[in-house]
């Protein structure tokens, strides 16, 4: 009995030892093709640089490029998406011109049908790169706006990087809507490439989004317009102000200083300083320091005099930020005449009188 | 007399096939682990540092440290958390019950003046006695408390950290200096699910025969304890591993109590009981991992050390939390196990109990088995990589899955026998 247990054991064991070395051996296989590979690279890759650089210097030979490109097709697309971080203007063009001679951009066009997500999704990559240049983007345009539709949203969001390029409005609306509908990461990689268009969104696509009913979709468009770190000119917001969810008003209150300065945000800034979630208060305390709005002073002084440790330190920045009227208070209520409370425990905040406010 | 002779072979019998299966079972394991592993790196095709860097729409994080000394090594781990590349970030560093002069030491180096910070009490801990920020412009908040433990001064550290994200990561490993925006990346691909992020992956290893042990250790890990349990959602940490967790879920949890892997799985339990979809993340990346160590000594060390922290979570959560049935497993009941079926076929033979064929199954379910399972991390570990290793230090490693197994392995039970049942502090005494 036991024989034929040892008997089974080592069998099982050498089956799985074999199956074991015939694995190394073929991970040592591919190990040794990749650093071949490296190696190669490591030794081209100089030569393709400065046949790129002379090309784009105004020399008219293409053919070194040319035999890189059967030769050495891989190493060749890296040298050309390094450059193109490196240049930019006139140099630029005839860089996609070159990809375009090369087939470089009908290339990876032929791979974004690929069935491999990775390929595909490197293919978008490089066409968002590509479509700088207005003849790439008359060739991959359409592929894009497709790629939009895609089941993989890495893929998607690849797409729509390629498709800010274009100057159609349709299709920055398409990133922006793309950006907004999914996770915080996609409007992470997004937001730069839309921060160009800030303004244009700004005037009607982003005020439709911050008029849905649907929170997620209007915290998503607050966020997006907070991102862009810029002016934009959004009209409506202090309706958001006056009567959104928190999250809302408080990103909404942030987004204030952003945009043009009106009678009606500097009402809601002073109204949401009686707000009785502390952290809407905050919010409103860092606004009209930013906004410079002195009706916001009485309010500002209570929380300078009875606000906690945090209020009581924004009320003060803000202050500092509205002279004369709000040094004045700042010297009247010097540290020692200042009661600063413990940090609080939870969210309610007593109010301002409203007198004061 | 007549008797001892059938129990000890049913014994030795029962012991080696259970042994048989816990190895197929591991084999399985690695194998599902690097097709995790290997689907992940494909993946991942793009560098996205620079923008999460810039972004304002990355959270802000705030790094916890405890530091039981003013030594020059703290000082150092110190400077390096402070390195850490990330948009919106400050560190609470908490020193644990120093002395006059170790504080001394800290305010000097930092230029501390004191703070009036509030700290929180949501997590109950030892009574904080100051709270200093530089007057350099340092993201540094620097926490004086009474002695309590390093579990202790991670809870006062929460307690005082303001940022959504906790980030820890622990001094004897090595993390780049960018970990945390690679682990935030995970995150922000679903905030509302993701609780939480480990990030580490198997450290360069060095030549010697103890860094060869503790690559295979460290490979094992990898491809068992993460890429196989992250696919089920039943990811706990490892060693070595960098982490970003959500402060709010990590304070209903109830903090830290008994070390890393039980807070990981008292966050799964919570964020199980709030019946919404979670999930705990992996980056496999090698932003993080334990210095290879260099003798024999400070692998015990790092193997007990771990050991301890199973130990923990073993005896403060119950049996069926995800991933600790194959921890008790792999870490407790082999052991256990194999140095029984060692013991027993000594004493059988000495005694002329049982038959050479039976020592030679049970070298087979032990030895045998281990040999095969080393050998299988090497190569799985290879397959889930994208770029090939280098030919030498592959066949080293492979090939040391021998002397591995003969001689160290037996020890190692010893280790992770006696690692249960101490309670001394982590060797590293700070996170």
């Amino acid at each position: 009995m036991i024989e034929r247990l040892i008997i089974a054991a080592v069998a099982l064991e050498l089956c799985y030892g074999m199956l074991l070395l015939f694995l190394l051996m073929r991970v040592l296989g591919r190990g040794a093709s990749f650093r071949r590979r490296a190696l190669r690279s490591r030794n081209v890759r100089p030569q393709i640089r400065d046949a790129l650089i002379e090309y784009l210097a105004g020399s008219n030979n293409l053919d070194v490029l040319k035999k890189f490109s059967e030769t050495h097709r891989r190493d060749l697309v890296d040298g050309v998406l390094e450059v193109h971080n490196a240049v930019s203007g006139g140099a630029r063009e005839r860089l996609w011109e070159l990809g375009l001679d090369l087939a470089l951009v009908h290339e990876w066009c032929h791979d974004t049908r690929s069935k491999d997500r990775t390929l595909r999704c490197l293919a978008f990559e490089r066409l968002a790169l590509a479509c700088w240049f207005e003849p790439c983007r008359r060739i991959a345009g359409d592929l894009q706006v497709r790629g939009l539709d895609d089941p993989d949203l890495e893929v998607r969001f690849a797409a729509a990087r390629g498709l800010v390029y274009s100057a159609d409005q349709k299709d920055i609306q398409r990133a922006f809507e793309l950006a907004m509908s999914h996770n915080t990461l996609g409007r992470v990689l997004l937001v730069e490439v839309l921060r160009p268009h800030a303004v244009t969104l700004s005037e009607n696509v982003v005020p439709e989004a911050l008029r849905s009913t649907d929170e997620a979709r209007v915290l998503s468009a607050l966020e997006i317009a907070l991102a862009w770190e810029r002016a934009v000119p959004l009209m409506d917001l202090h309706r958001l102000v006056a009567s959104g969810t928190p999250p809302i008003r408080q990103l909404a209150l942030r987004l204030l200083p952003l945009v043009p300065s009106s009678p009606e945000n500097d009402a809601v800034v002073i109204h949401a300083l009686s707000d009785k979630l502390r952290s809407t208060a905050l919010e409103a305390v860092i606004a009209a320091g930013r906004l410079r709005i002195e009706g916001a002073i009485p309010g500002l002084t209570h929380f300078l005099k009875w606000g906690d440790q945090e209020l009581s330190r924004a009320a003060a920045d803000a202050l500092a930020e509205i002279p004369p009227r709000g040094w004045e208070i700042l010297q009247e209520y010097g540290p020692q005449r200042v009661t600063v409370k413990a940090a609080p425990k939870e969210e309610k905040q007593p109010a301002p009188e409203k007198a004061a406010v | 007399m007549s008797l001892i002779q059938p129990i000890f072979t049913a014994v030795l019998g029962a012991i080696a096939a259970l042994l048989f299966v816990v190895s197929l079972a591991s084999f399985f394991a690695l194998l599902r682990g690097s097709f995790y592993l290997r689907r992940f790196a494909r993946a991942q095709l793009r560098d996205d540092r620079a923008m999460l860097l810039k972004s304002p729409l990355v959270p802000a994080l705030s790094l916890i440290a405890t530091v039981p000394d003013a030594s020059p090594a703290s000082r150092e781990f110190v400077r390096r958390l402070l390195d850490v590349h990330y948009g919106k970030h400050e560190l609470v560093l908490v020193l644990d019950g120093l002395g006059e002069a170790d504080v001394a030491v800290w305010k000097q180096e930092f230029r501390l003046a004191p703070s009036r910070r509030p700290a929180d009490e949501l997590l109950h801990a030892a009574p904080v006695r100051a709270i200093y920020e530089p007057r350099d412009p340092l993201r540094l908040v620097v926490v004086d408390k009474d002695p309590g433990g390093e579990d202790d001064s991670r809870n006062v550290a929460i307690n005082v950290a303001d940022s959504p994200l906790i980030g820890i990561a622990e001094r004897h490993t090595e993390f780049q200096p960018d970990a945390f925006l690679q682990l935030v990346r995970c995150m922000l691909e679903d905030p509302d699910r993701i609780v939480a992020v480990c990030g580490t992956a198997p450290a360069p290893h060095g030549t010697n025969l103890a860094a060869r042990f503790g690559a295979l250790e460290s490979y094992r890990q990898w491809l068992g304890r993460c890429g196989s349990l992250v696919e089920r959602n039943m990811l706990g940490s490892v060693p070595g591993c960098a982490m970003l967790i959500r402060r709010d879920l990590l304070i209903k949890a109830g903090g830290f109590r008994a070390g890393n892997l039980d807070m990981f799985l008292r966050l799964h339990a919570t964020a199980k009981a709030e019946k919404k979809p979670y999930r705990i993340a992996l980056a496999p990346e090698p932003i993080s991992y334990v210095r290879p160590p260099a003798t024999v000594s400070e692998l015990r060390t790092a193997v007990q050390a771990d050991q301890r922290e199973i130990a923990g979570a073993l005896r403060s959560q119950k049996f069926r939390t995800p991933g600790l049935p194959s921890l008790f497993t792999i870490r407790l009941l082999r052991p256990y196990a194999e140095t029984a079926a060692y013991v027993l076929t000594a004493v059988g033979l000495a005694g002329r109990w049982i038959n050479w064929e039976m020592a030679v199954l049970v070298a087979l379910a032990t030895i045998g088995m281990g040999i095969l399972l080393s050998m299988a991390a090497v190569v799985f570990r290879e397959q889930a990589r994208l770029e090939g290793g280098e030919p030498g230090q592959l066949y080293s490693l492979f090939f040391t899955a021998f002397p591995e197994n003969f001689g160290y392995r037996q020890r190692r039970n010893l280790w992770l026998i006696s690692g249960l049942r101490k309670r001394a502090p982590r060797p590293a005494t700070a996170s």
